[in-house]
């Protein structure tokens, strides 16, 4: 399990630098997208990555002052048809600047070779979207290996975080926190566990958030996120729209007392959303955030 | 690989709802030749009639947009009520390929570019307002080194300044979109715009004619 208890940290997005420099002390540690800060033009690009310049000063700041976290949302580790090595190594490169703690991803895919032209290798397609991929023994086969890869490349911690998704799937072998469950102790990877997820899913699906945190096994837990959502179509949406959401306070509550070895919480908002929160209201969700940690951790 | 196939359909039922009502309408036909089992079959039929699919959808098309609306807002206003249709050509020619901001910026730019040729697309401000977004995002996002392979070899001119020509008032047109207000009825004229990024933030400023003689003697 990795050492040091980080505390509460913040998912990064481009509205937020004045609030990190002046809120210094509301924060222990930083998130961060990777692939918000690069332009990849994509598989068969001579100079595929470039570091956006202006950003990564700034955040070379920040780093010698607070710990910082990585956050990818481009592994696509549940693709069938795509493992993107050159991406790997581009956040192995990442973590050589900036010496993140850990390493997180999206237990999902979003990312697939396009056959509708045979003619053009390797053009993909991208679901703009996480997609759940299907709780079955053969997924779990597909990314067990994945994982291994990833963290022997990378040289840190891995964590997959837990999906929401608002169509079911039907007919899956394995019910999802014995899904993480297994995937931890089969590929070694911690459990990133999203709390909206989990609530979305619960208010989508009517899936049960206590017989979830019953059957996971807590102790693959290191990090946990908070956010926000709203309404779209009849369905609640991990939009990370404003505030977090109240029922999501309870929820952290649940699993800061059974979680032994949970090291970061971190919230996360979008930066359309800011209007909603403003430099008092993300003060104030890291600051309840903080007070529940010093109680429980 | 029958796990391939089903992603693959998932994925095209999420960014088409032409794509799911054809696989609700005749299943057999799309799922034919694929490599899919009894069960991928009664999953994706399941996740096509899910109302949670509408979802999925709108996200997709929501994420679609972003990158749009951030690198060239000022084009997707002047389009107003052409928008909707003219997106819905796009990604019925163009499958999300690379959602980030720059190459999504390129490849839109570039259908719209062969829209206004083939003369589906009639605006007066269009062409030079999605110029001048398109060189704005370019210099956002490319490196010197990038810029100098990707940009037009110009001898002695900086490869983060670039000189736009437009057809109106640069300052009145650009003026009025940044409030999000229809540009008035503006003279047709001739106008250059140069945009510099060498100090980071871009400065912009409406050359005047003798710097524009300057320029043209010096073949630039």
């Amino acid at each position: 399990m990795p050492g040091t208890k980080l505390g509460i940290g913040l998912l990064f997005n481009p509205v937020l630098p004045e609030f990190l420099d002046t809120h210094a002390d509301s924060f222990d540690y930083l998130e961060l997208i990777p692939d918000r800060e690069w332009a990849d033009r994509g598989v068969h690009s001579t100079t595929r990555y470039s570091p956006l310049a202006k950003s990564f000063e700034f955040l070379h700041r920040i780093r010698e002052q607070k710990p910082m976290l990585c956050h990818s949302i481009g592994l696509s580790i549940g693709s069938a048809g795509i493992f993107d090595t050159e991406h790997v190594e581009q956040i192995r490169w990442m973590h050589e600047q900036f010496d993140f703690a850990w390493h997180s991803d999206h237990l999902s895919f979003s990312r697939l070779p396009d056959t509708s032209v045979p003619a053009i290798g390797g053009r993909e397609m991208h679901t703009a979207i996480s997609l759940p991929v299907p709780y079955d023994q053969e997924v779990l086969e597909l990314i067990t290996g994945r994982v291994r890869y990833i963290e022997a490349v990378i040289g840190c911690r891995f964590l997959l975080e837990n999906n929401v998704y608002y169509a079911e799937t039907p007919e899956q072998e394995i019910a999802e926190p014995e899904f993480l469950n297994r995937l931890s102790r089969d590929s070694g990877c911690g459990i990133l566990l999203d709390l909206h997820n989990l609530y979305v899913n619960t208010r989508n699906h009517g899936v049960s958030s206590e017989v979830f945190l019953r059957d996971l096994d807590l102790r693959n837990v290191v990090e946990i996120h908070l956010a926000g959502g709203d309404d779209l179509l009849g369905f609640y949406t991990d939009s990370h729209a404003g505030p977090v959401a109240p029922p999501v306070w309870d929820l952290l509550k649940e699993t800061l007392q059974a979680a032994p070895w949970i090291r970061g919480v971190t919230f996360e908002f979008h930066e359309s959303s800011y209007p909603l929160l403003k430099v008092d209201g993300i003060r104030a969700e890291l600051d309840r955030a903080r007070r529940i940690w010093e109680q429980y951790c | 690989m029958a796990l391939d196939a089903y992603q693959e359909i998932f994925c095209r039922m999420v960014a088409s709802t032409g794509y799911r009502a054809s696989l609700l309408d005749n299943p057999d036909h799309i799922f034919q030749n694929r490599e899919l089992s009894a069960r991928e079959r009664r999953r994706l039929l399941a996740l096509a009639n899910h109302p949670g699919m509408r979802v999925n959808t709108a996200i997709h098309r929501a994420n679609r947009l972003t990158p749009l609306n951030q690198t060239i807002p000022f084009t997707c206003f002047l389009l107003g009520d052409r928008l909707g249709p003219i997106l819905d050509r796009y990604w019925a020619a163009n499958p999300a390929e690379n959602l980030q901001l720059p190459a999504e910026c390129a490849r839109f730019a570039d259908f719209l570019v062969q829209e206004m040729l083939a003369g589906q697309l009639v605006d007066p401000y269009l062409e030079e307002v999605l110029a001048f977004e398109r060189a704005c995002t370019e210099l956002r996002f490319f490196s010197e080194e990038e810029l100098r392979s990707t940009t037009k070899s110009r001898e002695g001119m900086p490869v983060q300044v670039r000189i736009l020509r437009f057809r109106h008032d640069p300052e009145q047109l650009l003026d009025a979109l940044s409030k999000l207000e229809p540009p008035p009825e503006l003279e047709e004229r001739e106008f250059y715009l140069a945009i510099d990024t060498r100090s980071g933030d871009p400065i912009f400023r409406v050359l005047d004619q003798q710097a524009v003689a300057a320029l043209t003697a010096h073949g630039l």
